[in-house]
């Protein structure tokens, strides 16, 4: 065990949100599986009603699963007291919202934002100035310091969300569109600083985006589709024999803890699959034909270990 | 420099959006100073209640009041009258030292009256007239008097010829009744008299008059065929009295200790009354040379029976109000709600930073202080500052549980709704959704507890639980408790007229009823808390005017009762012309005279009794009264009926009345008959002469006036053609003059308290649908929105905005008015409303829809109102920028 959560920072498995509301049951999550490593920055995108901030409101400890199976750094987040769900707030997991506004009271000054949280954790009053300052000068909105959020631009003030989330120096930072309403130099800004983040304090960073840009720019992307993780797009960067640096990108599928996968859906109707598949099993891969009840279809197969580039179809 | 302690933060924090605080604020002050001022306003009123009662009482019912004889002090050489009793007059003038504080602080000097016994007087040249008289020696009667004619009696010496006329003064009133003048001799079994003066009283208001009423104004009694007898009394010269100490002590001898009324503080009162009681238990008071005075005072029985309709009116007032506290409560819940949806982000995003639920609600809890304790001392020092009346004992502290729960009220509340879940922008009312197993619970409990009130309330009664323990909480609170229960049962009920509703819409075209009522079950815009605001708003509403209306018929009943008819007339003799004359004052309708003879000889089987006996013509009598039935003539002998006082000693026939033969036709309540003592008969005025008794005038006429004239008037009216030939004694009552009387200041200030907790109750109403809409602005703009992009006209959108309140309102007046009056019947079931409207009779509930409809009105208009005033706050968020505001 300790040797998985010194690697592996929150892992879900099964995940199963639903929400009931006057006899209509809507399931956000259906059985959704996702591993993220310590130190890793990821990106999950999806439809609207996807799930992906379902996900980001339990992942974050603002919501609770209903079945399933979820650690974020040792912290089991369906059996959490909530004694343990405060701690859990407070020290383990950061939260930045996409609407600017929201991240930050109104009538706090830049500084005042960093410091409530610090406050609502009990930290040393005398210590706060210097933590406060420490973060400012790391997302590099010293200048706003003493500013009130309505004086900031809408990056200035993401940044300073930023060093909210981060006032207690959390191990996760979730992030829930935090560029959704900038424009696209802050946003890179944003994104920068959230990467920046990453990879300078260790802190583990998940993005939900729909923005192409950031997602791009993430080594791995998680798609989640009805309530699942469907794909999974791994980037590196390399450089040939020339010198050029090379992207690469590769599409994934994932596949759960019993053996699910999800088929595209573009897949599924070109081959007109529909209720059964034949699987084969072949030395390397598996091949999944329609069932063959229908004649017409032909025997092409689909390889479903690696799926070619195809990122971002939709 | 931006301050980052915990305590600036929380400070700039709390500091933000103060306006939504402010209505809180006021409201919590204006409560606490209605809670504050409300007990010491009744205690004001208690006292006034007892001084005006005090002083409305007779002397003789309030002051203690010494009887027994004296003796003189042996005469001896130079021992005048005056020295010979100044020894007893010493003791009695220290008579105040020995009674205990407080009841001590509101003793007068005493006086003291020695009479003769009563002897047989003949008046020569009067021969009708039969005149009972007493020799009274007052040390200082000539301070009290002035002659009119005459002058005062001169002292005449022991030595005197025993046959030497004695002389006295006699009042004007006995002059007159008797027809002596100054000058003219009485023949009297001790001494013959000489009348040497007629006096008047200077104060007839004098407390001393009351005490001694013959020595100013005789009393007349009429007797059966035979003379009227007058009683009164003759004042002679103190030195007179030499000649006939034996005939003073075989005599009585009158002291009293005046008590002032005004004197006594109420919160004594119960003190005073013990020691009042204590008094009659206490032995004789030895007086010089063997004389005996014992003491004895009704003032207890007076100052109880202010005490037992001031306990009730407190009993009422907590019943009539706790309903109101249940509005003010739901009024808090929302307010309180609204603050925190303000607060909503700030909360929500601690919450996700990980400030603990003990955190968020230790902030609101301040936020709440913050609120209502400075405004709970506000109002409290107000109220203190417009009504600084102390209170004493253990109410003081009572008195400020009241507050304190008001001013807490906003602080629990506040950390109570600050639940971290509840922060979710869904979350928009109060409402108890939800299969919830704490709101079965809870539900389970209000009933409960609301049976078990009423229950308890059947029981006990409402007076003696609070006499026992002050104001009963649980009982107090029946009206509320009923309330919540009703308002649990109807909001389960709610859905089923509306489902209804929506089925028949589902059948229509129009979407504006489809839409409504659809929104109305699944998304209701106004929760528990306005349902219930409205609903016991317009319970106090209809309780109020149900029983204020209640309360003015009982009195009014209990006044006629008291009076006999619309107008009474008392007189010594009223000739058959006078009583035609009364018949054509303006006003008048009908009258029936009654003729009152005393003492007549009546035989049951042998054993004769004396009674008294009511002539009266009982066709006219039962026009006026249609609870006295007319006596059928008949053949035989003539029937008659009993007061039931005495009726149950007389079985079977064999009666006869003044020796005529009699049949008992039946029984009549003793006290049918206004001012006619007990042991009475009533005969028809056409058997009388069978019975060889003459009548020759009447006593008593009760008089009814035509419908819209005012009693009053008639009254004066009929005093007026009275007064020439009624006699020394002419007394007019009427209903419109009783009413006066019966208003005490509890009634008024019971009265008044129920109009204002009508307006309060309206006035919260109003802020509840205030406060419910604004909490809903944002839903409802954003609803808007999508109507207006879907094509709604601004005339639609109204009409699916009025079916927020709609439903509701109509709810509310329905179980609000139902509830009400059945609050109403319960109290006049259960409470006993006769120490306030006097009489004999519990009134009954009296329901006046016009009013009802009245204060019904009243509420829609209010709701109209605020449904405006909700439009113009909500309007302020345009619904194209709430359409735009996304789910975070």
């Amino acid at each position: 065990m300790s040797t998985q959560t010194l690697q592996t920072q929150i892992e879900c498995s099964d995940l199963v949100r639903i929400f009931s509301a006057e006899g209509v049951e809507v399931q956000a999550l259906q059985g959704l599986t996702l591993t993220v490593d310590r130190g890793e920055l990821t990106a999950i995108v999806g439809a609207s009603g996807s799930g992906k901030s379902t996900l980001l409101a339990i992942l974050s400890g603002l919501d609770v699963p209903t079945a399933g199976k979820a650690r974020v750094a040792g912290h089991d987040l369906l059996a959490m007291g909530s004694r343990e769900r405060t701690r859990y707030r407070r020290h383990v997991a950061g939260f930045i919202w996409q609407q600017t506004a929201r991240n930050l009271l109104p009538y706090f000054t830049a500084a005042q934002n960093i410091a409530t949280p610090l406050a609502i954790a009990h930290s040393r009053r005398r210590d706060r100035a210097a933590r406060v300052d420490e973060l400012l000068e790391l997302l590099d909105v010293t200048d706003v310091r003493d500013r009130l959020p309505s004086q900031m631009s809408g990056g200035q003030q993401q940044r300073v969300a930023i060093a909210v989330a981060l006032a207690n120096s959390p191990e996760v930072l979730f992030a829930d569109e935090p560029t959704g309403e900038l424009d696209e130099v802050n946003s890179q800004r944003v994104f920068d600083a959230l990467r920046d983040v990453n990879e300078r304090l260790g802190v583990t960073v998940v993005i939900v985006t729909h923005d192409q840009a950031v997602s791009k720019q993430v080594r791995r992307t998680v798609q989640i589709r009805d309530g699942r993780t469907s794909t999974e797009v791994l980037r590196s960067t390399s450089r040939d024999e020339h010198g050029v640096e090379q992207h690469f990108a590769r599409e994934y599928a994932v596949l759960d803890r019993v053996g699910r996968l999800q088929l595209p859906q573009d897949y599924l109707t070109r081959l007109s699959m529909r209720d059964r598949v034949r699987l084969e099993l072949e030395s390397d891969h598996v091949q999944v034909h329609p069932s063959g009840d229908d004649d017409s279809v032909d025997d092409s197969s689909v390889d479903d270990s690696s799926v070619d580039d195809n990122e971002e179809t939709r | 420099m931006s301050r980052l302690g915990t305590f600036a933060l929380v400070n700039r924090h709390l500091g933000y959006g103060r306006a939504a605080s402010v209505l809180v604020a006021a409201l919590v002050a204006v409560a606490v100073l209605a809670t504050v001022i409300a007990p010491r306003a009744l205690a004001v009123v208690a006292a006034d209640e007892l001084h005006t009662n005090l002083a409305a009482r007779s002397p003789v019912l309030v002051d203690i009041n010494g009887s027994g004889y004296m003796t003189f002090k042996p005469a001896g050489p130079g021992q005048t009258v005056a020295k010979r009793v100044s020894e007893l007059d010493a003791v009695i003038a220290a008579l105040p030292n020995v009674l205990p504080n407080p009841l001590a602080t509101a003793a007068g000097t005493p006086q003291w009256v020695s009479r003769t016994a009563p002897l047989d007087a003949i008046l020569p040249g009067v021969p009708r007239l039969h005149v009972l008289a007493d020799l009274a020696l007052d040390l200082h009667w000539m301070d009290r008097v002035r002659f009119i004619a005459g002058s005062p009696p001169a002292a005449r010496d022991a030595t005197a010829d025993p046959d030497a006329p004695l002389e006295v003064a006699i009042s004007a009133a006995t002059a007159q009744a008797t027809g002596l003048k100054a000058g003219d001799r009485i023949g009297y079994q001790l001494v013959p008299l000489v009348v040497a003066g007629i006096y008047e009283p200077l104060e007839p208001n004098d407390r001393y008059w009351a005490h001694q009423p013959d020595l100013a104004t005789p009393i007349v009694s009429p007797a059966a065929g035979g003379f009227p007898t007058v009683s009164a009394g003759f004042y002679l010269a103190t030195e007179s009295a030499a000649a006939f100490t034996e005939d003073f002590s075989a005599g009585t001898l009158n002291a009293w200790i005046p008590i002032d009324g005004a004197e006594i503080d109420a919160n004594d009162a119960d003190l005073i009354a013990t020691q009042a009681r204590a008094l009659a238990t206490k032995q004789m008071t030895l007086l010089p040379y063997d004389g005996d005075l014992e003491l004895q005072t009704a003032l207890a029985d007076s100052i109880q029976l202010v005490g037992a309709r001031v306990t009730t009116i407190t009993a009422l007032l907590a019943l009539s109000l706790s309903g109101l506290l249940g509005v003010l409560l739901a009024v808090f819940a929302l307010g309180v709600r609204v603050i925190i949806t303000r607060r909503a982000t700030a909360l929500s995003l601690a919450a996700a930073r990980g400030a603990s639920g003990t955190q968020l609600r230790t902030l609101m809890a301040i936020q709440g202080a913050l609120i209502s304790i400075p405004a709970g001392i506000v109002g409290a020092v107000v109220a203190l500052l417009i009504l600084p009346e102390p209170l004493v004992g253990p109410s003081a502290v009572a008195a400020w549980v009241l507050p304190g729960l008001i001013a807490v009220a906003p602080i629990v509340l506040s950390a109570v709704f600050t639940a971290p879940r509840g922060l979710r922008p869904s979350r928009a009312d109060l409402r108890m959704r939800g299969r919830s197993r704490l709101r079965e619970i809870a539900e389970l409990t209000i009933v409960g507890l609301a049976l078990l009130s009423l229950f308890l309330l059947s029981r006990r009664g409402l007076a003696t639980s609070a006499a026992s323990v002050g104001v009963d909480p649980l009982l107090s609170a029946t009206p509320l408790l009923l309330a919540l229960a009703v308002c649990v049962v109807v909001l389960r009920l709610y859905p089923l007229p509306l489902l209804a509703l929506q089925r028949v819409f589902r059948r229509r075209n129009g979407a504006v009823g489809l839409l409504g009522s659809s929104r109305a079950i699944r998304d209701p815009a106004l929760g528990f808390a306005t349902a219930l605001a409205l609903v016991v708003g317009v319970s106090v509403i209809v309780f109020s005017i149900v029983f204020v209306g209640t309360l003015r018929a009982g009195i009014e009943q209990s006044a006629r009762e008291v009076v006999g008819a619309d107008v009474r007339l008392e007189a010594t003799a009223l000739d058959a012309a006078t009583v035609r004359a009364i018949g054509d004052v303006a006003g008048v309708k009908e009258t029936a005279a009654l003729t009152v003879l005393d003492a007549v000889d009546f035989v049951h089987t042998d054993r004769p009794r004396q009674i008294t006996v009511v002539i009266a013509d009982t066709e006219a009598l039962h026009s006026i009264r249609p609870d006295i039935p007319v006596i059928d003539r008949g053949t035989g002998p003539p029937p008659v009926l009993l007061s039931d006082d005495w009726s149950s000693a007389i079985q079977g026939p064999d009666s006869t009345l003044a020796g005529s033969e009699v049949a008992i036709a039946g029984a009549l309540p003793a006290d049918a008959l206004p001012g006619i003592s007990n042991d009475w008969l009533l005969i028809d005025a056409a058997s009388v002469d069978q019975l060889g008794i003459s009548v020759s005038s009447a006593q008593y006429l009760l008089i009814t006036v035509e419908p819209g004239a005012d009693s009053a008037v008639v009254a004066a009216g009929v005093r007026e053609v009275a007064r020439p030939t009624a006699g020394t004694k002419l007394t007019v009552e009427s209903v419109a003059t009783e009413l006066q009387t019966t208003r005490t200041p509890v009634i008024v200030s019971l009265e008044n308290a129920l109009l204002i907790a009508a307006a309060a109750a309206l006035a919260l109403m109003v802020l509840t649908i205030v406060l419910a809409s604004v909490t809903v602005a944002t839903a409802r703009n954003r609803m808007i929105g999508v109507l207006r992009m879907i094509g709604m006209s601004p005339r639609q959108i109204r009409g699916v905005v009025a079916w927020e309140l709609g439903p509701l309102a109509i709810t509310a007046i329905v179980v609000g008015v139902a509830l009400g009056i059945a609050l109403s019947a319960i109290v006049t079931g259960v409470v006993d409303l006769r120490p306030f409207v006097g009489g004999n009779l519990q009134p009954g509930i009296v329901i006046q829809p016009l009013w009802i409809l009245v204060g019904v009105g009243a509420f829609a208009i209010a709701v109209i109102v605020a449904a405006a005033v909700a439009g113009v706050v909500g309007r302020r968020i345009a619904p194209a920028g709430a359409v735009k505001m996304g789910e975070g």
